[in-house]
């Protein structure tokens, strides 16, 4: 173990500098584990043969120039020795199969996956990460052209990107936008910024190009210019998430989990996996075990290698039993048909006297696929027991929440608790709680008296973390002669794990009329549902919107003026006018299907909106005598952007530019924020941030005896008050808040191959309410990103479940397929802004959920036959194409 | 990961030796890795040693070279190296578009070109540690009664996967030459073999979809003089088009009017040469009804499972717009 670096002193454990996480102990652990296995066999044998292991062996790795001695074990990836013997974090372990790009560094100038190169392999090449291409403080044209154009959200695979990108431009510095969109196939976004990333790499060339959309949104916004203020941090691999948090005296663990719908341990290797060099416990507990992926036990070692080797040596055989897979069967002994019978009095009589009467009765059924949240950086929770405190880092998106359960289950008062999240890979709604990851984490540091890191494995997290239901929805309306629903019946069943969870909003936004509706959860053997943004909705829409495109259709009326007159909205009422104008409605086929040849183009429309409830934060400003100002929030970034938001509205109260802020966000230390869910961060946290900055406004004031009106009075100001510092703390202030709603309308354009039935979304005009944007970038972004994740959701995502045994077939990011840059639509976000309120409405949520159904409609549009099940895949339109009988 | 020892080659020969004192089994041959690594991670393949023969590629200039019989291609070439190569794109369209297609830019940079043939299907029952299949030698194809909606819908013997090679088709229909070392009293003994002939559905599914002993490997490639020119294509059907594995995909060959080649790809559990199909539009003009025709003989023989119907439409598909596409040529 010649480098591996020596354990640190234990009083180092909390340092948060750089170094301190960076240098992990817990390779050097590794390093002593292997070390006592096997001597070093490095020997040229006699046949032109080099050997290296079993067990470590030195070589010698240049990374980003410099040339060091480590000692890999034959097994380590480069990814691996990176993160773990380089102190890098840019290089990031997504799908680990070379499917995602996170992991990209070049090799010798060529990008590959270090996820699937061996370190051994390295040796004598020259290994470039992203931390190698900024020259000191100075970004790479790339990276600071994703930060102009804010091409990254969550940042975890902005690395990855930066340096597909770069390797394209070392070999064709003047590429074409397809040219990007290949460079980049192989890396995938899950917040959705391939757009602005594109755009960002064409900049990078020295083309002139606009940064999103100027000319419908510059004028609006409150900053339209300024990129997030955190994007040095994330382009350059420097920022730092839970994944990336080393500590001295590290150990790993991993929990174990049930790969069947339902099965019982039949047999265990428990003594072979106890018996790994490095194996702290293994637990595999026996009982019957009744959804895929439910936990049943960990191993505990102290290094990765002896983690993944005792899981194997492990060998659990199961006896598989008869999971619940199947809905439809489910629903049928449970609960009778589907529909149910309506009842015979109130809303049911009503219902079933329309339909005697009406003139058109539509009766549909769709069905929409269970969705996994497949955050690119899985959960992972790093706790720190240190007896009489302690510390962890989860990948959360809910601060708040997370610091009272690492308490608890580290069994310390909270005051004697700090936890962290600064960056976070992405939540979605998964990530509220410390969950079993951080449970199992401060149980065992507990236990054992050292830091413990779980990360998740990618299968696990696919089968076990939360995921969007599925649903079948059944709609059976009464219509009169213009295809306005009169009466109907509504049944919505939610397809999802133990505990439920599955409802879909159906109906909503339009006007049915008296609706009869029912709702069945269903139990079935998968992993449990968690809220995925905007929970219930996209589901919902899907079966809404393309409902009324089937009303309409059936009534013989345009559907945009069906729309109109059941939408009671007015902001949509308008939004219809622009979006039909700005996709081209005029033009699409009339009647569906009508177009000729190979491929068919459609346009259809989706719609929602969004509650936007109080908020409550605490923001708090620590005033400095140069005039600078720290800007301190507990909440967390998720990839929105709230450090930005934060100093955008801070600057536009107090009328001062953004450069004297840092804004502060993620830790528990700070003002408490709130959880990143139902859209409520931005707008709690702006009215916080702006009764903040009016308190330090006040409180400057008092101390300097000046008034204080732009950022010149404000520096002199605090150059003349007699404190070196001051702090104030703001909360919710209605002055600041905004009530209206989030409406959203998108138009979608879809092309059609009628022979392989492959659809392409080839646009999509997003028109989204949001109040008064505070980042243009950032809100366009959300927007962008909402409508990337609706495509993915409308034409790919699905978690595949076998028929026989329950088993998640696609627990990867290979076959679970997520929308790719090649397959990104143009995207026109249009942010809907009214009056001079300063309140900021909810953006986070409403754009994902019209996108479904709007590429639903289209591709009915185009080819005159529906596909009412999602996602709709080449065999749903060809089956769809063939039941029509063929395309014209 | 299962410890091993991770030994070097620095020679065919000195590979091929190792290999000839070697157990079936114990060692594991790899290349760029990306199956190989794949396979390690899950578990699925548990060798004493790794034999690493990357190091033995060539510089980018030598990866393919011209000769009198054609176009040689080193074994340890990368996908990127044989389609960003003038000759393969001029002559061998359907080659430089067999190794442009598949998988990522990454993963293309690493992947060689004999790993490429000889890669594991993708079958996720056989891919996933969870699953003792028929071709781990359990007892029965978990596709039949599951979701086979991207296995096989022809050829398929009791296990039913498929061919995931999209180099293998156009390398097929250009009429290939592999030559295959291995090591017999003190030295690399070669033999060469059309690819046609390297892929067989195996009897019994445990055994390899191509024949290649556990002491041989793959030294070269070449295309025949006789298969260039700009009429052949390959054409794969994706459901994602960044990132995807083709659910069929086509390499047709019309340089040799008389004698044309095609081939699918992902739909039976080794690229599938359709000899009726090649009958029927030999010296022919492509007139719609020929090519309808053609279609129908091409799946005639199509045996679909409870999921994967609409890949016997699509093989026809793709046969359509590959035979298409090389006779307006490249």
């Amino acid at each position: 173990m010649s480098s591996a670096r020596p354990p640190r002193d234990r009083d180092t454990a909390c340092d948060v500098s750089r170094r301190g996480f960076l240098k992990g102990a817990g390779i050097a652990a590794a390093g002593t584990v292997l070390a006592a296995r096997s001597a070093l066999a490095q020997s040229d044998g006699p046949a032109g043969l080099t050997r290296h292991g079993p067990g470590p062996t030195p070589i010698e790795l240049t990374v980003n120039g410099a040339s060091q001695r480590v000692t890999v074990d034959p097994r380590s990836t480069l990814l691996d020795v990176l993160r773990d013997q380089f102190d890098l974090t840019g290089p990031k372990e997504v799908c680990a199969r070379g499917a995602c790009g996170g992991c990209n560094v070049m090799l010798d100038g060529v990008v590959v996956n270090s996820c699937m190169t061996l370190a051994l392999d390295a040796a004598g090449s020259k290994v470039t990460t992203v931390e190698g291409l900024a020259a000191g403080e100075k970004l790479d044209p790339v990276q600071a052209a994703l930060c102009r154009h804010d091409g990254l959200q969550c940042g975890y695979c902005t690395p990855g990107f930066v340096v597909a990108i770069r390797s394209l431009l070392d070999r064709n510095p003047k590429p074409t936008a397809d040219d990007v969109r290949d460079a980049c196939s192989g890396n995938i976004c899950r917040c959705g910024t391939y757009p602005k990333v594109i755009e960002a790499a064409l900049a990078a060339t020295g083309v002139q190009i606009a940064a999103g959309n100027v000319a419908d949104n510059a004028a609006v916004c409150m900053e339209s210019e300024g990129g997030r203020v955190d994007a040095p941090q994330k382009v350059t691999g420097r920022a730092r998430y839970t994944t990336d948090v080393n500590l001295p005296r590290m150990a790993f663990a991993q929990i174990l989990y049930c790969p069947f719908g339902r099965a019982t341990i039949k047999s265990a290797d428990r003594d072979a996996a106890a018996a790994v060099p490095g194996v702290l416990e293994v637990v595999l507990n026996e009982k019957e075990y009744k959804y895929c992926g439910q936990p049943c036990g960990h191993i505990a070692a102290e290094s990765r290698h002896a983690l993944d080797e005792a899981r194997l040596r492990l060998n659990v055989q199961w006896e598989i039993g008869t999971p619940v897979v199947d809905p439809v069967a489910e629903h049928q002994s449970k609960h009778g048909p589907i529909p149910p019978e309506l009842k015979k009095s109130g809303a049911g009589e009503k219902v079933t006297a329309a339909l005697g009467e009406a003139r058109h009765v539509v009766e549909r059924v769709y069905q929409t696929q269970i969705q996994t949240h497949a955050c690119l950086e899985p959960h992972a929770a790093v706790a720190d027991h240190r007896g009489e405190e302690g510390e962890m880092w989860v990948s959360t998106q809910a601060n708040i929440v997370i610091h009272g359960e690492a308490a608890n289950a580290m069994k310390l008062d909270r005051s004697k608790v700090r936890t962290h999240c600064e960056f976070v890979g992405g939540g979605f709604g998964s990530k509220f709680g410390i969950d079993a990851e951080g449970r199992l984490a401060a149980e065992l540091s507990r236990k054992f008296t050292r830091p413990i890191k779980i990360v998740n494995n990618r299968k696990r997290e696919h089968l076990d973390t939360g995921c969007r239901p599925g649903s079948i929805q059944y709609m059976k309306f009464a219509a009169g002669e213009d295809g306005v629903p009169a009466a109907g019946q509504v049944h919505v069943v939610g397809v999802s794990g133990l505990g439920g969870g599955g409802d879909a909003s159906n109906p909503d936004h339009y006007e049915f009329g008296d609706v009869a509706r029912t709702f069945t959860d269903l139990d079935l053997s998968v992993g449990h549902s968690r809220p995925m943004r905007a929970p219930g909705k996209p589901q919902g829409m899907f079966a809404v919107d393309s409902f009324v495109d089937e009303l309409a259709e059936t009534a013989g009326v345009d559907p945009l003026v069906l729309r109109r007159s059941i939408d009671p909205n007015r902001t949509r009422k308008r939004m219809y006018e622009i979006g039909a104008e700005r996709i081209g409605w005029a033009s699409r086929p009339k009647p569906d299907g009508a177009g000729s040849g190979r491929f068919r183009r459609g346009i259809g429309v989706g719609v929602s909106n969004w509650g936007n409830g109080q908020g409550n934060a605490s923001v708090g400003i620590h005033v400095h005598r140069d005039g600078t100002l720290k800007v301190l929030c507990g909440t967390q970034d998720i990839g929105t952007g709230v450090k930005t938001l934060l100093a955008d509205v801070v600057a536009d109260q107090l009328k001062i530019d953004r450069g004297l802020i840092t804004a502060l966000t993620g830790s528990s230390e700070y003002p408490p924020g709130p959880p990143s869910g139902g859209s409520v961060t931005s707008r709690s946290v702006a009215p916080a941030a702006r009764d903040a900055a009016e308190k330090a406004r006040a409180k400057l004031a008092e101390l300097s005896g000046m008034e204080v009106s732009d950022r010149d009075s404000w520096v002199a100001a605090c150059r003349k008050m007699g404190e070196e510092s001051f702090s104030v703390v703001g909360s919710f202030n209605k002055a600041y808040w905004g009530k209206g709603g989030s409406e959203a309308v998108q138009f979608a354009e879809v092309e059609v191959d009628t022979h392989t039935g492959i659809v392409r979304v080839t646009k999509v005009v997003a028109l989204q309410a949001c109040g008064r944007p505070v980042n243009r970038l950032t809100a366009e972004n959300q927007v962008i990103g909402g409508v990337i994740q609706g495509v993915s959701y409308a034409l790919f995502e699905e978690k595949i479940l076998d028929p026989v045994t329950g088993a998640m077939l696609n627990p990867n990011l290979e076959q679970y397929k997520i929308l790719g840059p090649r397959d990104c639509p143009e995207i026109i976000p249009i942010l809907w802004a009214e009056g001079d309120d300063l309140g900021v409405r909810s953006i986070g949520e409403p754009p994902v959920v019209p996108t479904a159904g709007a590429v639903a409609n289209a591709i009915a549009n185009a080819i005159g036959a529906r596909v009412r099940s999602l996602p709709i895949s080449p065999a749903k339109v060809l089956a769809a194409l063939a039941e029509r009988g063929g395309v014209a | 990961m299962i410890p091993f020892e991770f030994v070097t080659a620095r020679s065919f020969e000195a590979a091929a030796q190792l290999l000839a004192e070697s157990r079936r089994g114990d060692v594991l041959l790899k290349a760029g890795g990306i199956d190989v690594v794949d396979r390690l991670k899950e578990g699925l393949d548990r060798p004493k040693v790794i034999l690493n023969i990357r190091g033995l590629r060539p510089a980018r200039a030598d990866a393919v070279r011209k000769g009198d019989n054609g176009l040689t291609i080193h074994a340890l070439a990368t996908l990127t190296e044989i389609n960003e190569n003038e000759a393969v794109r001029t002559d061998y369209p359907a080659v430089a578009a067999g190794t442009r297609k598949p998988a990522t830019p990454q993963v293309r940079n690493v992947a060689s070109l004999a790993g490429n043939l000889c890669q594991k299907p993708r079958c996720w029952y056989y891919r996933s540690l969870d699953f003792r299949c028929l071709k781990k030698g359990g007892d029965r194809c978990y596709a039949v009664n599951g979701d086979n909606r991207y296995h096989a819908v022809l050829g398929a013997g009791a296990c039913h996967i498929v061919a995931p090679s999209s180099a293998a088709p156009s390398l097929m229909a250009c009429g290939a030459m592999l030559r295959i070392g291995r090591y017999v009293d003190g030295k690399l003994s070669e033999r060469t073999l059309p690819i046609a002939d390297f892929y067989r559905v195996p009897s019994n599914p445990q055994d390899d979809e191509f024949q290649l002993g556990h002491d041989e490997l793959i030294l070269d490639v070449t295309l025949p003089q006789s298969a260039a020119g700009r009429h052949s294509a390959y054409v794969e059907l994706k459901e994602k088009q960044s990132f995807d594995w083709a659910m069929a995909s086509c390499a047709v060959n019309l340089n040799e009017r008389a004698a044309p080649r095609i081939v699918l790809g992902a739909v039976a559990p080794i690229p599938w040469r359709l000899p009726k199909v090649e009958q029927l539009v030999a010296g022919q003009k492509l007139t719609d009804t020929l090519i309808a025709e053609a279609r129908r003989a091409a799946i005639a023989d199509a045996r679909p499972m409870t999921n994967n119907g609409y890949k016997v439409t699509l093989a026809g598909a793709v046969l359509e717009h590959a035979l298409r596409a090389a006779d307006e040529g490249a």
